[in-house]
């Protein structure tokens, strides 16, 4: 029974709870809720058939079930707990939970699927230029080894400090050694964010003499807080910075590996307006972007490599879309330490509020968009 | 029955609990950890003879189920994994039971430690018990609920988007 319950999805665990006592104790149970999200990523591997999603701008967050069909129930968070604009981005997203930053000042630990989430003000505040580039490098993940989900702050600026923030004993620290590096004497701007993963924060930095040139660099941070680094750079003569392109490591550590996935001529028939890639399936072979939002609207657009097509989805989230971020993210029942509900009625919307609508190259889609259930919580906090 | 020129076994017998005898072939009790784990002890010390495995904890009914999911993986075991025609195979075989003996099955794929049938089984239960409801889900498990109605509101109450 253990095992079949595992094989559950997470949503339909949360309605058994109330089965009987039992099942609630199970269900709650962290070893339980940690063979449960072992099992969902050994199937989703295989299956990637389901790929739910969060976006978020500057004052609301939005949790979807499924990319491909990104109309069935969005659930929508109005997170926007002051008047002052502030800036909103991914740090990342781990087992179920999403880490966002909130203007430079605080972050955000969510889960969206148990609607939990904390907020923590960052030790340090950075820098954010108002084009939305900050100083500051973030990476959010899960230390297998300590069992603990860490929050990693690299400071660019000035003294360039680095703090480790622990969920487990909600704490920051400060790493004993900075994240050093040539090009932080004349760094422009880090390319992308961090990239967590086998324990190091991974950086994508950019040069500002040298613009062929792309810097990877591993840091690691997690484990015992030191920064080792190791470089895996991207220095190919091919690169052309006109066109859009999509390298990707196959692989992990082997320099030799890069590949280049896919390119898109900025002036071909092709060509569209995008932001930076967010995910890239190997068995669909597709590629996820975020949408650059010109007409009020953010969206994410979904690129097919081997029909060459692409489908677009919009998200009409109201007014302010500036820097508007989305993310895939693995639904899972991990709790939050120290987290409080978000609270809120549940409301239906008018239906040309309904968030997402299909365009380019599959106008078909559109058929699918009506009359489906959105829920509204407000962002509130109860502790 | 025992060769004299090689030391391997080609076939093993298994006893279900109600005493009925299976002759197995190897290849097909290797499917099961449990039963390999017994071959490769007895190839260990030597053993011509064939070996008599019993069962104590599935009937001859189920037994029957997991040697002919065996069978058939076995039949399949060199090729990879993602067999479209096995996966198809997999899914018939499961959707004829009921839920009594896919409980069953799912126990004794435990105890003789087929991970695959047990994955399978799992999955499969898990699957077609998603969508109930929790008053459906005590009918078939034959659960009592220990709730007080309040409890029960309140947890609803936490969850109340997952209800909808």
């Amino acid at each position: 029974m253990y095992k079949i319950l595992a094989s559950l999805p997470a949503e339909t665990l949360l309605r058994f709870k109330c089965v009987c006592k039992d099942w609630y104790n199970l269900i709650n149970d962290p070893v339980f809720i940690q063979l449960h999200l072992n099992q969902s990523l050994e199937t989703d591997s295989c299956h990637h058939h389901h790929r739910p999603f969060v976006f978020a701008n500057d004052d609301s967050l939005c949790f979807g079930d499924d990319i491909d069909s990104p109309s069935q129930a969005v659930v929508k968070f109005n997170w926007r707990d002051n008047i002052e604009y502030e800036h909103v981005g991914f740090i990342g997203s781990s087992n179920g939970l999403v880490c966002l930053n909130k203007g430079g000042k605080s972050f955000i630990i969510c889960n969206p699927l148990t609607r939990t989430f904390k907020q923590v003000l960052f030790s340090v505040e950075v820098e954010i230029w108002n084009s939305g580039h900050c100083l500051g490098l973030y990476g959010f993940g899960y230390d297998s080894q300590h069992d603990d989900y860490k929050v990693v702050l690299m400071k660019l600026q000035e003294d360039k400090e680095t703090w480790v923030y622990s969920l487990k004993t909600d704490s920051w620290r400060k790493a004993p050694t900075q994240y050093q590096s040539p090009l932080l004497k004349k760094l422009y701007k880090p390319l992308c964010g961090c990239v967590f993963g086998h324990g190091m924060i991974h950086c994508i930095l950019r040069g500002v003499d040298d613009y062929s040139r792309l810097y990877l660099d591993s840091v690691e941070y997690t484990y015992n807080e030191q920064p080792q680094i190791a470089r895996f750079n991207l220095s190919s003569e091919e690169w052309e910075h006109e066109d859009l392109e999509i390298w990707i490591m196959k692989e992990y550590g082997i320099k030799e590996s890069w590949t280049k996935l896919l390119r898109i001529s900025h002036n071909g028939p092709k060509s569209f307006n995008l932001g930076p890639p967010i995910a890239y399936s190997r068995t669909t072979r597709q590629v996820l972007w975020l949408n650059s939002i010109n007409d009020g609207h953010a969206g994410i657009v979904c690129y097919d490599m081997q029909l060459e097509t692409r489908k677009a989805f919009k998200f009409s989230i109201p007014k302010r879309p500036f820097h508007a971020t989305v993310n895939l993210f693995a639904p899972s029942l991990v709790s939050i330490p120290g987290s409080s509900h978000m609270k809120g009625q549940t409301h239906q919307t008018h239906e040309e509020d309904n968030a997402i609508v299909s365009s380019s190259t599959l106008p078909s889609k559109k058929e699918k968009k009506k009359g489906k259930k959105q829920l509204y919580y407000s962002w509130s906090r109860t502790s | 029955m025992a060769s004299s020129s090689s030391s391997s076994l080609s076939r093993v017998v298994v006893k279900s609990s109600d005493n009925n005898l299976f002759v197995v072939n190897k290849k097909v009790a290797s499917q099961s950890q449990l039963l390999k784990q017994c071959i490769d002890n007895m190839e260990e010390k030597g053993t011509n003879d064939v070996i008599l495995i019993p069962l104590s904890n599935v009937t001859s009914n189920i037994l029957t189920l997991v040697l002919e999911y065996c069978e058939k993986h076995a039949d399949f075991a060199d090729d990879d994994n993602n067999n479209q025609e096995l996966k198809q195979w997999d899914h018939e075989f499961l959707k004829k039971f009921d839920y009594a003996t896919l409980n069953s099955l799912t126990m004794a794929a435990d105890y003789m430690v087929t991970k695959s049938l047990l994955n399978l089984c799992c999955q499969f239960i898990a699957d077609s018990i998603k969508d109930l409801t929790v008053q459906q889900i005590r009918q078939i498990f034959d659960i009592k609920n220990d709730f007080t109605p309040q409890e029960e509101a309140d947890i609803k109450n936490e969850n109340a988007w997952a209800f909808r």
